[in-house]
């Protein structure tokens, strides 16, 4: 209820949370896709390399609140725990284990 | 911002494919080495289990974090989701010049900001009209 009538009070542009949405998705997508580049010209092999990701996601959320949110989560983000920290965290996972292997493979003749 | 990001990314691109040129190379020639090595009976250690050289790591972790700075700087900026911050800053986007808007490109500042308001109509001339139709009275009266 406390929600609902914050939300009358303080309405929210959609269209601006579909763009900062993308943007993050981008940015995240990108970013897994590198780590896993990295991950595999290091030749990581199963815990250290998920342990690398998680990392590299990490960093990569820290950075966005830096550089992009400005420190002003509330202000860009509807839910900052879902949206920018945990959200896309396992979302593109699976484009980190694509260059991984693609990448050690190539790596370790 | 985006020379300074293309900058990183392109530093980061370069970095990261002499290092993974380098790590090639390191795998292909201590896997030769270890092939010659099988020959004698004191082999150490297979090709896989070889490690890299540390400047070869440090590269690669380095070449990752100029990257991801690169793509984080380089990325569109966010855009306030309240619209009452949404507006103040869509309202102040019109009045920049055109190369330098801030929410240039997909969608822009239109449709959301309050320019509509600018050239709506003003209020009904009430005096004016009634002297309009007084005159047209008095214009048919005559006749």
């Amino acid at each position: 209820m406390f929600d609902e009538h914050e939300l009358a009070i303080h309405p929210l542009v959609p269209e601006s949370v579909q763009h900062n949405v993308r943007v993050i998705s981008n940015i995240r997508s990108l970013s897994a896709s590198l780590i896993g580049a990295v991950a595999g010209t290091l030749g990581l092999e199963s815990y250290p390399g998920f342990a690398f990701y998680l990392l590299g996601t990490v960093i990569t959320s820290l950075l966005i609140y830096i550089f992009l949110a400005e420190g002003n989560v509330k202000r860009y983000f509807f839910r900052p725990t879902a949206d920018l920290w945990m959200g896309d965290m396992f979302g593109s996972f699976m484009s980190f284990v694509l260059t991984w292997t693609l990448f050690y493979g190539m790596v370790r003749t | 911002m985006t020379i300074l990001s293309s900058t990183f990314n392109l530093l980061g691109v370069i970095l990261l494919t002499h290092a993974a040129y380098s790590a090639y190379e390191h795998s292909l020639l201590s896997s030769s080495t270890s092939a010659a090595n099988n020959a004698k009976p004191s082999t150490k250690a297979s090709p896989s289990s070889t490690s890299l050289p540390p400047d070869i790591v440090v590269e690669a972790l380095l070449s990752t974090a100029i990257l991801l700075i690169g793509i984080v700087i380089g990325a569109p900026k966010l855009r306030p989701i309240e619209w009452a911050a949404w507006a103040g800053e869509a309202e102040q986007d019109t009045r920049r010049p055109r190369g330098k808007k801030r929410f240039e490109g997909d969608g822009g500042a239109e449709g959301t900001s309050m320019a509509w308001l600018e050239d709506r109509k003003g209020f009904w001339d009430v005096r004016g009209k009634k002297k309009a139709f007084a005159d047209w009275v008095r214009e048919n009266g005559s006749k």
